[in-house]
């Protein structure tokens, strides 16, 4: 399977992972809910930057059926990679419903992830 | 002056007479105000001097009327504000030598700023009046300060062109200085500071005839910051700091109104070598041990009547209860639980009293557990004069003392100046320690096992058997002494090994055996003289060596001075490589977060673009984020308290700079929300997104 690189943000200069394809969404999630920004790096050359609104919830008020669909979608993604573990205490700090599976789409075609820590107005 | 006009033929016209008299009459005005100008001679009211008439010789073209403030010449008419101003920040000297024109009272309002921001601060109400004993002048004197005050706030907030409001905080504490308001204009910021003063002070000095004074009063002064002061990422309102005359300590945004005064000035003293300290909750966290020793030691020396009277009060009020419950931990009046873990003592009460444990706002059950036995053994800072890292050890008082924790015993006696724990002896220096452990041992078995292991072997050689050696440099000066043989200086490695065997201590050196008859001995090899011009450092390292190492031989000793050298070389090799990775891989981390950001380099450091189309530049050594020549306050988050000047760290926080502001519009929420505030830049940006 194909592996991601993964940048960290270190007192060494920063750490540098070698992901699997399908664990980069839980590792992404665990910088995230540390309170990091996560660059990604597409194939294509562009980038985007995640925040922490950018994570799933499984706590949004839905429709039953929706959370009833999200429950399975996680169970399954629990099996493939364990992450959805992850995201069980995380709300969703925009009040924006994001799916397990629509945060997971973010990953197709990541070439590298970068996690930094944060920075605000002083 | 009619006589002078006519003398010198200035051709002072009636109408200039009138103005002349008119500005005679404004006694509250100040700087110059020039009534005529002749080619040789110019008329002018010098305010700054007794509003004296002068005739001086003229070597500038000016317009007349007009006016010379803060050495700028202007003709418009002036509002009050403006010579409020200028009792604040006129120059020293030549305030009235025109240097510079105003055409109007913005371009005259960029020159006070100028002015203003060219100092580290204003004393606002300063009335430079002597010291008086009469309460009556005192009174007058305060409510002239007060109104003065008014004034100058006000004047400050019509240079800023904002509304005047009260920006006082009845909430600022005591003693502690609070930022109010912070004003921010062409990459200056003026914070004004609350100070409600509520002390004693003492007066006099001479045989004995020092009288204290109770100082009662709220003080304001203005503080200028610019964006190359580490302050001004800092300055906002509520901002609380405390500052002396070398050094200023200023609160983290999780601190805030949390540190007592007490706690911050000791922060403040100890703090002398660095201007200014940041203290976040986490660097509070590494000294509070020491700040609360030292307080504890102060307290016991300097504790008065009126200091008991108060404690007693604050104890009948807040914890006469019986009970209180903060953050899951049961604070009782003996004891303390968490989590199922029980500390039971019969001076809870006093301790959790007197060391405010239960108003903390965020309560940290080891944190008290281990404040509780420091309080109980009355733990001294111990500092050796020749070493660097401080040590402490008990001043037990008492007989004895009990406490349970997780159901197991800890016994602290004292018999002629010796402690014992559970009935065994233990050094002044490790007994808070190994009471310490006693939360990490289920039975009382298996802690007093512990602790007979701890009495026959202190902590520092059961440390130093642990990891098999004791190591450590000593540096020799060349041509001293007893090293006068040396051609230059020298600085060696020495490492002991160091094991331990049928309760006897023995070290290894060139494949021979010796028993170690002091370790101690061993301990100190590489502390200072005490007098270096009687026993210098070799001399006295190769006495503790044997009077540490039973038997050792002189050959030894020399082998292992002379290893020694390339032991320390390679020693600090190995450092220099750890370092230089780290840099190395913080310089890849910059080139990936360049190549993904679309950065370039410029002069001083690195231009990027964010997705709102705005261009960003970063100054490579400072950090400094600039969005065209305006600067945008950035500060770091989670790699608090990191060394700021290593050159690994400095990469990474370029780095991040980068790659979040390539993303502007997506972090700028983060980035408004979670700091002070002042740049609306982000605020913009995030509207526009």
């Amino acid at each position: 399977m194909e592996t991601i690189k993964v940048l960290v943000q270190s007192s060494a200069g920063h750490d540098e992972l070698n992901v699997e394809q399908s664990a980069l969404p839980g590792v992404v999630a665990e910088q995230l809910k540390d309170d990091k920004w996560v660059t990604l790096e597409k194939k294509d050359g562009s980038t985007e930057i995640l925040t922490k609104a950018d994570l799933p919830s499984d706590k949004i008020d839905e429709a039953d059926d929706v959370d009833e669909e999200l429950d399975d979608e996680d169970k399954a993604l629990q099996k493939a990679g364990g992450w959805a573990d992850t995201f069980k205490e995380t709300k969703n700090t925009k009040g924006k419903v994001v799916t397990a599976a629509k945060f997971e789409s973010r990953f197709e075609n990541v070439e590298s992830a970068t996690a930094t820590h944060k920075a605000k107005g002083g | 002056m009619r006589v002078y006009n006519v003398i010198h033929k200035l051709g002072i016209t009636d109408i200039e007479f009138d103005t002349i008299s008119k500005e005679l009459d404004c006694v509250e005005h100040s700087g110059t105000f020039i009534a005529k100008v002749t080619p040789k001679f110019m008329v002018w009211i010098n305010h700054d001097a007794k509003h004296n008439i002068e005739i001086v010789p003229n070597h500038s073209k000016l317009m007349t009327p007009c006016r010379i403030l803060f050495k700028t010449y202007f003709t418009f008419d002036t509002p009050k504000e403006i010579y409020v101003l200028h009792s604040l920040a006129q120059y020293r000297c030549d305030d009235n030598n025109p240097k510079y024109y105003a055409a109007n009272l913005e371009e005259l309002k960029d020159s006070i700023m100028e002015r203003i921001c060219d100092r580290r601060y204003v004393e606002l109400g300063d009335l430079r009046q002597e010291y008086t004993y009469d309460e009556e002048k005192k009174k007058f004197q305060a409510e002239k300060r007060k109104e003065l005050m008014i004034a100058q706030v006000n004047a400050i907030y019509w240079l800023f062109g904002e509304a005047v409001t009260d920006n006082t905080n009845n909430s600022a504490r005591p003693n502690i200085p609070m930022i109010v308001k912070v004003f921010q204009r062409k990459n200056r910021r003026l914070a004004i500071i609350q100070y409600d003063k509520d002390h004693n002070v003492k007066r006099g000095g001479y045989m004995g005839s020092r009288w204290t004074e109770h100082i009662e009063a709220r003080e304001f002064r203005a503080n200028i910051y610019r964006p190359t002061q580490a302050q001004y990422n800092y300055a906002n309102e509520g901002r609380e700091l405390l500052w002396d005359s070398d050094s200023e300590v200023w609160l983290a945004d999780d601190l805030l109104g949390k540190i007592p005064f007490e706690e911050l000035s000791l922060v403040l003293k100890h703090s002398s070598d660095e201007k200014f300290t940041l203290m976040s909750a986490k660097d509070y966290g590494r000294i509070q041990k020491t700040i609360r020793i030292k307080l504890m030691e102060d307290s016991r020396k300097e504790q008065n009547s009126q200091a008991r009277d108060k404690l007693v009060d604050n104890i009948d009020k807040s914890f006469n209860k019986g009970k209180i419950v903060r953050k899951g931990i049961t604070f009782t009046h003996d004891s303390i639980e968490y989590n199922g873990i029980v500390l039971k003592a019969d001076k809870i009460k006093e301790y959790v009293i007197n060391q405010r444990c239960h108003l903390q706002d965020e309560p940290e059950f080891t944190s008290i557990y281990e404040g509780y036995i420091e309080w109980l053994l009355k733990l001294s800072n111990y500092k050796s004069c020749s070493r660097q890292t401080p040590s402490y050890y008990s001043e037990f008082e008492g007989k004895s003392e009990l406490f349970i924790i997780k159901g197991v015993k800890v016994a602290v006696t004292k018999e002629h100046n010796m402690l014992f724990v559970n009935n065994h002896k233990v050094s002044k220096f490790d007994v808070a320690v190994v009471a310490k452990n006693a939360i990490n041992y289920d039975t009382q078995e298996a802690y007093d096992k512990y602790v007979v292991e701890t009495s026959r072997t202190n902590l520092k050689v059961q440390q130093a058997i642990m990891e098999g050696y004791i190591a450590f440099d000593i540096s020799f000066s060349a041509g001293h002494n007893d090293n006068f043989l040396l051609k230059e200086s020298k600085s060696v490695r020495i490492s002991i090994p160091l094991l331990r065997d049928k309760n006897k201590n023995y070290t290894i050196i060139n494949e021979v055996k010796y028993p170690v008859q002091n370790t101690e001995a061993l301990f100190h090899i590489d502390e200072k003289p005490e007098n270096y011009y009687r026993d210098g450092e070799l001399n006295r390292a190769i006495k503790l060596l044997y009077k540490g190492i039973k038997g050792i031989t002189p050959k030894a000793i020399g082998e292992m001075l002379t290893d020694g050298e390339k032991l320390y070389k390679e020693h600090y090799a190995k450092i220099e490589a750890e370092h230089e990775a780290k840099i190395s891989k913080s310089k890849e981390f910059l080139a990936h977060a360049i190549k993904l950001s679309k950065a370039t380099k410029i002069k001083n450091g690195y231009k990027v673009k964010g997705v709102s189309g705005t261009v960003y530049t970063i100054n490579a050594d400072t950090l400094a984020v600039y969005k065209g020549k305006d600067y945008l306050c950035i500060v770091d988050v989670g790699d608090y308290g990191l060394d700021m000047e290593a050159d690994a760290l400095k990469n990474d926080r370029i780095a991040k700079r980068l790659l979040a502001l390539s993303k502007d519009t997506v972090v700028a929420n983060e980035i408004y929300s979670r700091g002070d505030k002042m740049d609306q830049h982000w605020i913009e940006l995030e509207q526009e997104g």
